[in-house]
């Protein structure tokens, strides 16, 4: 059930306001066998306050979105037993409008991974086909909203993690601009990257949540306090979209994704006829080529590696977290770094490159020309943009990967990793929109508009939603 | 041989009400361990630092106070190494280079060592956190088996001012020090009588002898002392004969002596880099405007005051304003007094400073209350007492003991004194010079002028010595 | 810059850097994967940056924070899971004897 519904009818008093979470853990319980979605399930709390925005709707988050005395691990065994004493801004923020935090949702290790398959609690699989990934790194939210577990979660997506795993599990995903929802309680991979988004089964799901997490926090001191207010897409979130969109729509097609030699054929070819319906609704369509967007993982994995190892260079085990030896008859060194096997392989090799890239004679090498590079690839795209409303792309343009892929060589994700990532180095919003589902092949539409203009994407979001989508037809609002 | 000198001075700015990165009290002392804290300053993963504006406001005071040059983009660095009292694995610091910039550049700060000015050159000036606490439980870091740990000082906002190597000797390190410690106190940023307010890395080398880095003395007698020591100590091992390699030692404050310092394995690699989490903050130029008209009078300007409205000689001068609280204590007894000048400076600085422990300063009117002393300066210009005796009274005022009750006690109520007597009366015979003349024809001559000197000690004066003195004084005519 | 070679002393280097203690076998992968990653992220070195300054912060500028205490109520539950000795956590000497 729509979230939108729920609340509609609840305010008309046809439904009970508990109806979504009653009976939710043993659902759970029932589902998670087969898809390994939750790493932690909260009890359930029927104390939600009434009459709010979203009172009544049970949401999953990821784990590495800390929640007051609900354990929080990042899917890390280093945080295996970490409970936090406080919320997130965006958990507080749903607390208060009376969504319901039902569970901590799986995810790859500290969210690093594009297949959800480093957690230490095991790989989440896809509910479209269990043999497959459900994308990482928010796998787990993305499994929960797709299994219909729940009608909204929130991701966190550093490079792709909200929407990949939107992709290829049929669902809608959000990467907001930088800086529009708070950071404050996500635990940081590469802070000028990372953004908290809403995941959801249906559109205006999508846009209630993302209004009700956004907007300045005067925690986050990378939050802007200007924006598009949170009421209008609140508002929104119950209305239908404009009927004229597409007329005015101007799209820039971004080429490289399509011609990319990993690209899948069918996947790409499916896409070009969603694209071509676009064109007969009206929008105008045009291709661009931005080559620098296949070296944007490079420049990518540059920042975010170095970036991880020093947000990373906290857990050591002494104030919270797992710890394998004991304070006494041990030295500080010999501590932290046995404390510090506990980390999965990811974790570890990218902590590793990280810190190397950092050291001494390197961080002009890499870490700056990556900061470059980022400015020039800001402005490619931003220089796209001012010409066309929003930039699209495949939410992916090869399908799920099987859950033993073995990405030890990063270079064989760059088709889906560069033409994600380049919304995150330039800090663009970007929406993942699902077109069609199938067990093997979900076909999705990924735009990218300029900052602060995620109502345009709201808005076409709808459109394709409600007339061009052949997923079970969204009703009318 | 050539002494050279270089600080490295950490101050806290103690009179912030909150911590630099979170809104933690600033007043940490005292309090039981470990309930001065929150998610930012204990570093919990989701935790996001926030910059504390009365911080930048102090910084920007000290900087126009030495004379430094204020980088106009205020800029956050991380300075990564590996301690079990840095929550985080960096510290949030600030650095030139790497795309951010030092707080303050440049400046100097001009002292006087034997009436001699010397200007000591600052190289820069940078905000950072403090650590927490260790405390060892055998009270002694070679013997204790763990540490213990209290982090209501994580996160305190330091203020570390770098010098050129410039000093040449021990006690310009102290006089350096000491107008620093006053310049601070003047602009009521720091009050630096606080234990571990103030704690100073030190560079030194001797002739030939390649630089040695003393590291982490807390207190001014204490740096003092270090240096004092590791001067000698090189100059020892030089004229054996041996060589200073490059080195860092430790200063035992308990043995009052360096040791080296036991070495890690590696040398420690910062790996800068900006903090992401602190976008710029583009300081305007009204706030250092607006900071520079509001500085208070300053150590130097105060002394040139002292000089040309008071009198002072340039020595007590300089004397008085090397502590504030010195300063304002000559300035409140000579407002109380109606006396200014050198007899109450020299009062002060001669007598009073003689019996109190330097380390003690700032308490000097508590000791002492500043009525007290201006009591005995007006007893003093009344020629109630002699300065022999207000010299005599100072060590009783020190210790508790009230002008009058010394008095008293002294059996000084009734002036006795002949001396001061003896001028007393010489006063009244020159004011009266007819009355030597009438001396044969009236013998109530006598009477009249021994009146008169009692009148003029404030009938406190012995008549039977006044009678001895006159009669004297008249044979003698 | 030289090119690097992935000898143990480099890959011990590595572990200091950052602070973990790594298993034989994981010395051998890492120095496999350390290889491929390089490569990889090597073709940032031959993007042409000339004229464009670092790209640290997608949001430039940030507002300071008022000096106003805020006392936390929480404060004990944050360390309520350790042992605590008289109120001081425990940790590990700096430098342990030899």
């Amino acid at each position: 059930m729509r979230a939108v519904d729920f609340l509609l009818s609840i305010k008309r008093g046809e439904i009970d306001d508990v109806k979504l979470i009653e009976g939710f853990r043993e659902r759970v319980i029932a589902e998670d066998e087969k898809y390994n979605i939750f790493i932690t399930l909260a009890e359930p709390d029927e104390s939600f306050p009434r009459k709010r925005l979203l009172s009544g709707v049970p949401i999953a988050v990821k784990d590495n979105i800390v929640t007051k005395n609900l354990r929080t691990t990042c899917a890390s065994q280093v945080l295996e037993n970490f409970v936090p004493s406080y919320d997130a801004t965006v958990v507080e923020r749903i607390k208060s409008e009376g969504g319901v935090i039902v569970g901590k949702t799986n995810m790859d290790e500290f969210a690093m991974g594009a297949l959800g398959t480093t957690s230490y609690f095991g790989p989440t699989r896809n509910p479209l086909n269990p043999s497959l990934s459900p994308g990482g790194s928010s796998s787990g939210s993305a499994a929960a909203v797709s299994s219909g577990l729940v009608p909204m979660a929130l991701g966190s997506d550093t490079g792709g993690s909200i929407r990949l795993p939107a992709a290829w599990t049929g669902i809608y995903g959000l990467k907001p601009t930088y800086g529009l929802v708070s950071r404050y309680g996500l635990v940081s991979y590469s802070d000028s990257l990372d953004q908290i988004g809403p995941m959801a089964s249906s559109i205006f799901d999508l846009e209630l949540l993302f209004g009700v997490i956004m907007g300045w926090d005067e925690k986050d001191p990378t939050t802007y306090d200007k924006h598009v207010p949170s009421e209008v897409f609140i508002k929104r979130a119950f209305m239908n979209p404009d009927p004229h969109i597409m007329s005015n729509l101007r799209v820039a097609l971004l080429k490289e994704p399509l011609v990319h030699e990993d690209a899948d054929q069918k996947v790409v070819d499916r896409f070009m006829d969603y694209v071509s319906e676009l064109e007969a609704y009206g929008a105008l369509v045009e291709e661009v080529s931005i080559p620098l967007v296949n070296k944007a993982p490079q420049i990518y994995y540059v920042i975010a590696f170095s970036d991880a190892s020093s947000n990373l260079a906290r857990f050591s085990g002494l104030l919270y977290g797992k710890r394998v030896v004991d304070v006494i008859d041990t030295d500080w060194d010999e501590y932290y770094m046995r404390n510090r096997k506990l980390f999965g392989w990811e974790v570890k090799r990218r902590i590793l490159l990280g810190s190397f890239i950092l050291s001494a004679g390197y961080y002009e090498m890499y870490y700056d020309r990556a900061l470059r590079a980022r400015a020039k690839l800001y402005d490619e795209l931003n220089k796209v943009l001012a010409k066309y409303d929003v930039i699209a792309t495949p939410g992916s343009n090869i399908p799920p990967l099987p859950l033993d892929f073995d990405a030890s060589d990063l270079s064989r994700l760059n088709a889906i990793d560069s033409l994600l990532v380049i919304a995150n180095l330039a800090g663009l919003p970007a929406i993942v929109i699902p077109l069609e589902v199938s067990t093997n092949t979900p076909i999705s539409i990924q735009l990218i508009s300029q900052k602060w203009s995620e109502d345009i994407l709201f808005e076409i979001g709808k459109y394709i939603a409600l007339y061009i989508s052949k997923l079970e037809r969204e009703l009318e609002a | 041989m050539n002494i050279k000198i270089g600080l490295e001075v950490h101050v806290q700015l103690t009179s912030l009400k909150t911590k630099l990165f979170c809104s933690c009290s600033a007043d940490y002392r005292g309090k039981p361990p470990n309930t001065n804290i929150c998610p930012v300053c204990l570093g919990m993963p989701g935790s996001l630092p926030r910059v504390n504006k009365e911080a930048i406001r102090s910084a920007i005071k000290v900087a126009l106070a030495l004379n430094s040059n204020i980088n106009q983009v205020l800029a956050w660095a991380r300075k990564h190494y590996f301690y079990p009292d840095l929550p985080k694995g960096y510290q949030i610091s600030q650095y030139d280079g790497k795309g951010v910039a030092t707080f303050a550049k440049g400046g100097y700060i001009d002292i006087r060592v034997n009436g001699e000015k010397k200007r000591i050159k600052i190289r820069r000036i940078n905000i950072e956190e403090d650590p927490a606490r260790i405390v060892y439980p055998t009270g002694d870091a070679e013997t204790s088996s763990y540490i213990l740990l209290d982090y209501n000082r994580s996160g305190i906002a330091l203020l570390e001012i770098v010098t050129e190597p410039d000093m040449n000797s021990p006690e310009e390190v102290r006089a350096f020090l000491e107008k620093l410690r006053s310049i601070l106190e003047h602009l009521e940023v720091s009050d630096l009588s606080l234990e571990g307010s103030m704690r100073a890395d030190v560079n030194i080398s001797v002739g030939d002898g390649e630089m040695v880095e003393v590291k982490n003395i807390s207190g001014l007698k204490d740096i003092e002392q270090a240096i004092r020591y590791e001067v000698a100590r090189q100059i020892d091992v030089l004229e054996k004969g041996g060589r200073i390699e490059r080195e860092t030692r430790h200063w035992d404050s308990t043995r009052k002596i360096t040791k080296p310092a036991r070495v890690k394995e590696y040398e420690e690699d910062y790996r800068y880099m900006p903090d992401p989490n602190l976008p710029f903050y583009i300081i305007p130029d009204e706030l250092i405007e607006e900071v520079r008209k509001t500085l208070p009078e300053l150590p130097e300007e105060r002394a040139a005051r002292f000089i040309n409205q008071h009198g002072l000689s340039e020595y007590l001068a300089h004397v008085l304003v090397s502590s504030k609280a010195l300063a304002d204590y000559y300035e409140k007894v000579a407002e109380l007094s109606g006396v200014k000048g050198d007899k109450v400076a020299g009062l002060i600085v001669t007598d009073l400073l003689g019996w109190i422990d330097s380390e003690d300063l700032s308490n000097i009117s508590r000791i002492v209350p500043p009525e007290d002393l201006a009591e005995v300066v007006k007893l003093l210009e009344k020629n109630e007492i002699t300065i022999k005796m207000a010299k005599e009274m100072i060590p009783l005022l020190v210790r508790g003991e009230k002008p009058r009750q010394i008095i008293e006690r002294m059996g000084w109520s009734v002036i006795r004194n002949r001396a001061v007597l003896e001028k007393i009366v010489d006063d009244v015979l020159k004011e009266n010079p007819q009355v030597l003349k009438d001396i044969e024809r009236n013998p109530r001559v006598v009477q009249f002028i021994i009146g008169k000197v009692l009148e003029k000690t404030g009938k406190k004066g012995d008549p039977k010595i006044i009678a001895e003195i006159v009669r004297e004084k008249i044979r003698l005519s | 810059m030289k090119k690097i070679e992935f000898t143990d002393d480099f890959i011990k280097h590595l572990e200091w850097l950052a602070r973990i203690e790594l298993e034989d076998s994981e010395k051998k992968r890492l120095k496999e994967e350390l290889a491929l990653l390089l490569r990889y992220i090597d073709d940032v070195l031959s993007i042409d940056v000339e004229g464009y300054s670092p790209y640290i912060y997608p949001k430039p500028s940030m507002e300071l924070r008022e000096d106003i205490p805020v006392s936390d109520e929480d404060a004990y539950s944050y360390l309520s899971r350790l042992a605590l000795e008289e109120g001081f956590v425990k940790g590990p000497v700096v430098i342990k004897k030899k």
